[in-house]
């Protein structure tokens, strides 16, 4: 058996493993690196995350909190508000991942082919990555106006007169709201995926892409039935952090949306609902409750990921 | 010098400095402001050559006033979203981080017990109270706590709503000019005139126009004209608020009916039509046009003045109507030192230099009686008493300007408007909502 350099051996056998404090004694340099950071989680994520938890059974009153037990979570989901906002939250998502998960491969295919430039290529796709999302909201709020926009303009440019409306479109159409900030979340996150799914495809073995040919099959059929294959775990990280995303998109669809995500509420994600009840409606309890219920979701959204898809994929490295 | 020694007299210097440094403000009061939206530096706009004071300007003559004071700044931008003065109003409430707020959302801090209540402060001072705002001390009083009419601020400048018209456009058409105070028919059959080809030249244009995200304010405004009243603040704080009435039914199909008349992307806007203010324009008439934003460009520009007129905004029967746009300034209540607030809030509210300094910064209007005196300018303007009038027409402020009921009406409207809901339906929905809402108020 080879060791690797500084690693230690223990002697086999029950009983013969290093305690607990003495394990920590021979790594309690890298516990102290790992400290300020966890310090870090622990007050601006795990105590407001508390403070969430504890308001949603508190009603706010001018003499102070009175402990209202599930009052809250009641309202909310008997609230058609919540739920309006939880299906546009679940419709955007869905519809981005289903346009921008297949756009990646092929894109990142056809980059992983390219032998010069593709470099540049991948650094043009990453930049909207690297905008601010409010930036780039403003500037689709001019590409989509819909009577000076470039968008529109554009098209009455090469004769079509019948322009979609846009953002003044509240209805599930194509050329909708709905459709112009899935277009503007495809178009910014579209690099993440490429970059992502490129990783992926650079760690598929050449071997097996050499033996497909030595069987006669044809570029278009390895990429069927090994290139997509063995991108499934790519794919599943995918979902899993393009879910979480989507599910906590604010920031572009406040900036094109306002407030009460106009028009006729059809742009409200479920952050921006607990952020108006919050901060706008001054109804902190009914807003930690849509967060306690937004925070199961997305547990349970990654639960069901984990252990359906990615658990084998875990338990074949460890 | 040895290092040691350097050391040494680093660290003494370290601890010496903090010790020392209150001791040279310590004969002045310090109270904290919170303001929102001014120029942190002065600067120069790059198109009309206006130039705007930083806000410092505003401290500096405060302090010329008032040497015992020293007032402190806290200047943020409007923002949006999570990054907005909402929610950055709220933490600094929450960490009592501010004596004196510019709070858009005052009612609903009135109503949580935050704020002091200025009523007291004035009888206390007796006789002695100038009264620089008029009847506006009387019908801003709303609800809160400790007093069911309490004044809770008191605004230190405004924005204001009027009907802007472009002139050329009446010309090109024919038509005649709209008159000061113009009624909803005479809007609308001018609006239907002013809809076409433009005969001179050749452009499409429109009568009417509404700022899509902002539609609620000209709504209640239509509504208001028409006799509509949203409802009211009992003595007990309960607040009443009635969408769901013929008045108001009437007033939405009137505005579904004239947004034939807008741009087709109206909706989709927050701000005046593309092209105001320039040769460009082709919309004819604006209701609830935002007058505060383009006085400036107005004022620098004779021609413009000529071509892009105001009208006074509609009025009820009772002879106010549009919104109130005033910018309230609030005393929280655990302020430590009240007095030299008061004073400093009277200041910032009232005298002619800080009245003075809104206009040249952001083209906020005057509120105060001092303000205009202190503002020539607008004097001189071919409609320069419909702008310094109309503030003294607005409705009294709404107490649920920043809250559900204002939300759930303008995305009922918005749902009208794109067709989405009739009327009558989106302003069930809109009551529904609002009902919902004040159920759950304490």
């Amino acid at each position: 058996m080879t060791l690797a350099p500084g690693s230690r051996t223990y002697p086999a056998g029950p009983g013969a493993r290093p305690s607990l404090r003495a394990a920590f004694r021979g790594s309690w340099v890298w516990y102290s690196f790992l400290l300020p950071p966890l310090l870090l989680i622990l007050t601006f994520v795990g105590y407001p995350t508390y403070l969430a938890f504890e308001q949603s059974f508190f009603t706010e009153t001018p003499t102070g909190d009175v402990f209202a037990g599930t009052y809250h979570f009641q309202r909310l989901l008997g609230s058609g508000l919540f739920w309006g906002a939880l299906g546009n939250t679940v419709l955007l998502g869905v519809a981005f991942l289903v346009i921008v998960i297949p756009l990646a491969t092929i894109f990142a295919s056809m980059l992983n082919r390219i032998r010069k430039g593709s470099t540049p290529l991948k650094v043009i796709y990453f930049l909207p990555q690297l905008t601010s999302s409010v930036a780039i909201a403003i500037m689709f709020n001019y590409i989509f106006q819909p009577d000076w926009g470039l968008l529109n303009g554009s098209l009455r440019a090469v004769g079509i007169e019948q322009v979609p409306l846009w953002l003044a479109d509240p209805r599930l159409s194509f050329g909708g709201s709905r459709a112009a900030v899935t277009i503007l979340a495809v178009w910014s996150g579209l690099g993440y995926f490429i970059i992502v799914t490129l990783a992926g495809l650079q760690s598929i073995p050449t071997d097996l892409y050499d033996a497909a040919a030595i069987d006669g099959a044809t570029p278009l059929e390895s990429w069927f039935y090994i290139t997509l294959p063995s991108l499934r775990p790519t794919f599943i990280f995918l979902i899993m952090t393009g879910t979480i995303d989507a599910l906590s998109r604010f920031a572009d669809l406040w900036t094109l949306g306002g407030p009460g995500g106009s028009p006729a509420r059809s742009l409200q994600s479920v952050v921006m609902f607990m952020f108006q009840q919050g901060f706008e409606n001054s109804d902190f309890s009914l807003a930690a409750a849509a967060a306690v219920v937004f925070f199961v979701i997305v547990l349970a959204v990654t639960g069901i990921a984990f252990w359906g898809f990615l658990r084998r994929e875990f338990l074949a490295i460890r | 010098m040895r290092p040691t020694h350097l050391l040494m007299l680093s660290t003494a210097l370290l601890f010496a400095v903090p010790l020392a440094a209150p001791a040279v403000a310590q004969d002045k009061t310090p109270v904290t402001v919170l303001t929102i939206g001014y120029p942190d530096e002065d600067s120069t706009d790059a198109v009309t050559g206006t130039t705007s004071p930083g806000i410092g300007k505003l401290e500096a003559a405060f302090e010329a006033a008032n040497p015992t004071i020293d007032l402190q700044i806290t200047n943020i931008p409007w923002g949006e979203g999570a990054t907005g003065y909402a929610p950055k109003t709220e933490a600094m409430i929450q960490a009592n981080e501010s004596c004196l707020y510019e709070m858009p959302g005052a009612a609903a801090f009135a109503r949580r017990g935050d704020l002091v209540d200025l009523s007291k402060l004035i009888e206390a001072e007796g006789a002695s109270f100038e009264n620089l705002w008029g009847p506006q001390i009387t019908t801003m009083r709303i609800w809160g706590p400790d007093n069911p009419k309490g004044l809770y601020y008191i605004p230190n400048n405004t924005g204001e709503r009027v009907i802007h018209w472009d002139a050329t456009l009446f010309e090109h058409y024919g038509v005649e000019p709209l008159s000061k105070n113009p009624t909803l028919d005479e809007i609308a059959t001018k609006a239907k005139a002013l809809t076409g080809t433009d005969p001179v030249t050749g452009k499409q244009t429109y009568g009417y126009w509404y700022q899509g995200k902002y539609a609620v304010w000209q709504f209640l405004s239509i509504a208001h004209s028409m006799g509509a009243n949203w409802g009211s603040v009992g003595d007990d704080g309960k607040m009443t608020v009635t969408w769901d009435t013929p008045e108001y039914l009437k007033a939405m199909q009137w505005f579904v009916d004239m947004a034939k008349y807008a741009p087709a992307g109206a909706l989709a806007s927050d701000s005046m039509p593309e092209g105001f203010l320039s040769d460009d324009n082709v919309v004819g008439i604006i209701p609830e046009g935002e007058q505060g934003y383009f006085i400036q460009p107005l004022i620098a520009n004779p021609e413009l003045q000529k071509r892009f007129r105001s009208s006074f905004n509609l009025r009820g029967a009772d002879g106010v109507g549009g919104v109130a746009t005033i910018s309230p300034m609030a005393m929280a209540s655990s302020c430590e030192n009240k007095d030299a607030a008061w004073t400093a809030l009277k200041w910032l509210a009232g005298s002619a230099e800080s009245q003075r300094y809104y206009f040249e910064s952001n083209g906020r209007l005057p509120t105060s009686s001092k303000g205009a005196e202190a503002i020539p300018a607008i004097a001189s303007f071919p409609d320069g008493d419909v702008v310094l009038t109309q503030p003294q027409f607005a409705e009294a402020p709404y107490p649920w300007a920043a809250a559900q009921p204002r939300w759930a009406m303008q995305t009922a409207l918005e749902a009208a408007l794109a067709g989405t809901l009739s009327p009558a339906d989106a302003l069930k929905q809109a009551q529904a909502e609002t009902d919902a809402w004040i159920a759950e108020q304490q």
